[in-house]
């Protein structure tokens, strides 16, 4: 019914254009709204009323028996199915009312109760009217057949019939005394002059105005004629007015000749008097039938007119009383008519008043909630030019600037998404860059309170996304963060001067080497607008730094040592020599010192060739290998040294081959085993035991070799120390061992950590990259 | 209320039936193979139909004849059907009255009389009226005759329009050629 024209709603990725204005649709006007069909209903209304008030003054005219056979067929037809239609008007009406109040639709409780209250305005006045009407009909109907009516008519009546009958009487007598006074055989000589003067005394004696004799023909021998009356003789008074009837007068005197019995008839003549005829058989001296006597006289016009008359107002009257019932039917079925003809209307008059009322705020309120849909290119078709008119034209308008200010918006709202887009394009882009880089980042806002930590952040600080939102000051005041503190105490107390300075924080024992940098943001109005704190590990870079210093002492070491040590010896065995003819006493201080001398030197020049080799280390020279392998032969060098000390292996097959330098991993297997026996021989404990493992850390892409023992283990403290150079434990040893260990792997690419075997002892990993 | 007990009585109420149902005596009779039946309704004149006569109105009997032959799972089906109708009409002045009998349309008989038993014979009584030739009836089928009396003009008032019959007979018979 509307004009609507329903887009899909608008997304968030594409906001639909709006329609053109013009491209709303007209609604289609209901038949029944218009003008001139109401015009027409009404005019067929009235044309229908003024046909049943014509009929209704006609009623009088018209025959009782049209009145109750047809008038009231058509009243009574017209009445059940006007019943039927207002039955149907009304459950319809009823049902959509129950319907559209279930559906909570807008002014179904108001269409209802206008609806209710037409029809009560209507039913109460028209069902009294009708009650009326129907008590006047019943008792109009009772005075139509009062008793002196009756009995005045049915006197009159039988006065004419009597009358009527008398007279039949009378004419049958006299054609009966002709008979009985005509001869026998009189008819048969045809003596027609005596006849006729028998026949004119008798008509001078009585009241009939004709005497007529009639001679029976018998029926033809073998069928072919039957039997005929044939006119023998006949005379009339002067006044007898024309007959035309005579060949009734024929067949009466046949019938009465043939049957032998007295027949009557009546036939009109002209003038309008009626000619009341009598037949009385003849029959010859043996009582056979030989024709009849027909005897007329005439009634005249006004005495048979005011008979008929009269019988004619009898029997109206006593029809009318018969047909009481199907008249009273009559009235009571046209008021009946007429109540349903104003229950209709009054019902269907209250239903369009209701929806012509109640529709276009329908209308509006389905636009309002259309609006509210998002619908805004939703319009109402103005269907009158009052003020509900006016009110929806003023709806259009607002919905048309609605959906020019949607416009906009939805073109602001795109453009805002773009940028947000670019925006957060950037920023997964920055997240993702620093989730990525090794330098830890934290960031956070003006309060303290942590936004965001990378992953390298998570990893160097041991933190993870449950800090955020977190103070940060709370959370750097752990004991291991403890040394950052002051980084952002320096932000807060000096926000335009970046602060940065390396601090060491330990981990399980190890030191971890942070250079690490606190800067507040401070916006263009001078307000901190948040802190980032960045932390980076630079402890293998100051171990490569120490490893290199180390280097370059050992070069001078070496260099600087070994040159006078040969001098040294020389002179200590030149000075063996010398007092090789000395005294018993002396000579044996001097080779003891000598020995000493000699001894210590090449001590020295070995201690010299370790610096040497640890500063001159070369290049590894990296084939594909198999770890395994490389394990099985290092422990392979062991088989029967140490019986009391169990070395065992246990090798994963899956591991490919890595490249590596075979010598210098073989070394590193060697050094790490060495130490691990020496300090289980040192310990003393039961049941010493070495273990070498590999495996393959598939999800790392990492070799993993690993050398542990069930000895004393080390002390946390000296954990990072282990690799420093000239770095023992031991009472004998350079120092270099693991220095030159940590050196190899590191530069296969890897990584080498000490820590606890469980229950107890020490756990070497290597992890080599695949 | 009175007045509303008489209008519902009035508008809801049947026609008046001159007689009831069931008082057709019917007896039907095959001759020749044609099936003839003779019947009578010896109650259809009643006082206040005959008030009705002696008004002067002209009251038509009109008599349905259906042949039908019994169906167990259907409707019955009509092998005959015969309408027959008697209009009498009293003339007060002469005394007499005037009866005439339609058969299909057609008035086949007509008589003046002046006694009334004669009337009550004539449009009460059947004697011996051919229904049909038996030409499309079955041997040693059950028949039924069943008869329809209506009689206009309605004495009474009903917002139904649409009449019932005064008057049924029925009678039952197997078809013997």
């Amino acid at each position: 019914m509307l004009g609507l024209r329903e887009p899909p709603v608008p997304s968030a990725e594409a906001p639909a254009p709006a329609p053109p204005p013009e491209a709303v649709e007209r609604p289609a006007r209901r038949a029944l709204d218009s003008p001139r069909f109401l015009l027409l209903v009404i005019l067929v209304l009235l044309a229908g009323l003024a046909a049943f008030v014509w009929m209704a003054r006609r009623s009088t005219d018209l025959s009782p028996m049209f009145l109750s056979e047809v008038v009231l067929y058509a009243l009574s037809a017209i009445d059940v199915t006007m019943l039927l239609v207002l039955a149907f008007v009304l459950v319809r009406n009823v049902v959509k009312l129950v319907v559209e109040r279930r559906r909570a639709l807008p002014f179904a409780r108001f269409r209802a109760k206008l609806v209710a209250a037409l029809l009560a305005m209507t039913l109460v006045p028209a069902v009294l009217v009708s009650i009326i009407g129907s008590e006047i009909i019943r008792t109009s109907a009772e005075r139509w057949f009062s008793a002196p009516v009756d009995d005045v008519l049915a006197g009159a009546t039988s006065i004419a019939g009597d009358y009527y009958a008398e007279r039949r009487a009378d004419i049958v007598a006299r054609a009966e005394r002709v008979a009985q006074t005509v001869p026998p055989g009189v008819l048969v000589e045809a003596d027609v002059p005596e006849l006729r003067a028998l026949l004119a005394a008798e008509l001078r004696t009585s009241r009939a105005r004709v005497i007529e004799l009639y001679r029976l023909v018998p029926a033809a021998s073998g069928g072919t004629t039957g039997p005929d009356a044939v006119l023998v003789v006949g005379i009339a008074t002067p006044t007898l007015p024309r007959d035309p009837a005579r060949a009734s007068a024929a067949r009466l005197a046949l019938e009465a000749a043939t049957g032998g019995m007295v027949e009557t008839a009546e036939d009109v003549v002209d003038g309008g008097g009626l000619l009341m005829r009598a037949s009385a058989p003849l029959r010859d001296a043996t009582g056979r039938l030989v024709g009849a006597v027909v005897a007329g006289e005439h009634l005249d016009a006004a005495v048979a007119a005011n008979a008929r008359r009269i019988t004619t107002a009898y029997e109206q009257y006593n029809q009318a009383r018969v047909l009481r019932g199907p008249l009273q039917g009559v009235y009571l079925s046209f008021f009946l008519m007429m109540t349903l003809v104003i229950l209709v209307s009054a019902t269907w008059l209250g239903l369009y008043v209701a929806k012509r009322i109640t529709r276009p705020v329908q209308q509006l309120a389905e636009g309002a909630r259309a609006i509210g849909a998002g619908r805004l290119d939703y319009r109402i078709e103005p269907e009158n030019a009052d003020e509900l008119g006016s009110l929806i034209e003023a709806f259009n308008a607002m919905a048309a600037e609605l959906t020019s200010s949607q416009r906009r918006l939805d073109r602001s709202r795109a453009e805002l998404e773009r940028k947000h887009l670019e925006v957060e394009e950037r920023r997964r882009y920055i997240a993702t860059v620093l989730d990525r880089i090794a330098t830890g980042v934290v960031s956070m806002a003006p309060d303290g309170g942590i936004t965001t930590i990378n992953s390298a952040a998570e990893r160097l600080l041991e933190l993870d996304q449950s800090a955020v939102g977190r103070s940060a000051f709370d959370l750097f005041g752990r004991p291991d963060l403890e040394p950052l503190r002051p980084l952002l105490a320096a932000t807060v107390d000096r926000p335009h001067e970046p602060t940065a300075r390396e601090v060491t924080i330990g981990r399980d024992g190890r030191e971890i080497h942070l250079a690490a940098a606190a800067t507040a943001l401070v916006g263009a109005d001078g307000h901190v607008e948040g802190r980032v704190l960045v932390v980076d590990d630079v402890t293998p870079l100051i171990r490569a730094q120490r490893v290199a210093a180390w280097r370059d002492v050992a070069r001078r070491l070496a260099h600087e040592i070994k040159n006078p040590l040969t001098p040294i010896q020389l002179s200590a065995e030149r000075l063996k020599r010398h007092f090789r003819d000395a005294p018993p006493n002396a000579r044996a201080l001097v080779d003891e010192c000598t020995s000493a001398i000699v001894t210590e030197v090449e001590a020295l020049k070995n201690l010299v060739d370790e610096f040497a080799q640890f500063a001159r280390m070369p290049a590894p020279r990296t084939v594909p290998s198999d770890l395994n392998a490389l394990v099985t032969d290092a422990l392979g060098l062991y088989a029967g040294l140490f019986g009391h000390i169990v070395l065992e292996s246990s090798l994963d097959t899956s591991l490919p081959p890595v490249r590596v330098d075979p010598e210098q991993l073989r070394r590193v297997i060697i050094n790490l085993v060495d130490n691990a026996i020496e300090a289980l021989n040192a310990a003393g404990l039961p049941s010493p035991a070495v273990r070498v493992s590999t495996e393959h850390a598939v999800g790392d892409g990492l070799a993993r070799i690993v050398v542990s023992d069930n000895g004393p283990g080390l002390p946390p403290a000296d954990r990072d120390k282990l690799f420093m150079p000239y770095y023992s434990t031991k009472q004998r040893g350079s120092g270099l061992g693991l220095a030159i260990v940590r050196r190899i792997v590191a530069e296969h690419g890897g990584s080498i950590e000490a820590g606890d075997e469980t229950p107890h002892g020490t756990r070497f990993t290597i992890e080599l990259p695949l | 209320m009175k007045t509303t007990a008489l209008f519902l009585t009035l508008a809801l109420s049947a026609s008046s039936v001159a007689f009831g149902n069931d008082d057709i005596r019917v007896a039907p009779l095959v001759r020749d193979g044609s099936v003839l039946v003779s019947f009578s309704a010896p109650a259809a004149i009643t006082t206040e139909l005959r008030d009705a006569i002696r008004s002067g109105l002209v009251v038509t009997f009109t008599y349905e004849i259906a042949l039908r032959q019994r169906a167990f799972l259907w409707f019955d089906r009509t092998r005959a059907r015969k309408a027959l109708s008697v209009s009498v009409r009293f003339d007060n002045l002469t005394r007499t009255y005037e009866v005439s009998r339609m058969a299909d349309g057609k008035v086949i008989w007509s008589q003046t009389t002046a006694s009334e038993a004669d009337v009550r014979a004539w449009v009460t009584s059947f004697d011996h009226l051919r229904v049909t030739d038996g030409a499309t009836l079955e041997p040693n089928a059950e028949y039924e005759l069943r008869i329809r009396a209506s009689i206009s003009p309605r004495r009474a008032w009903s917002l139904w329009p649409w009449g019932r019959d005064d008057a049924t007979g029925r009678a039952t018979f197997t078809y013997i050629r």
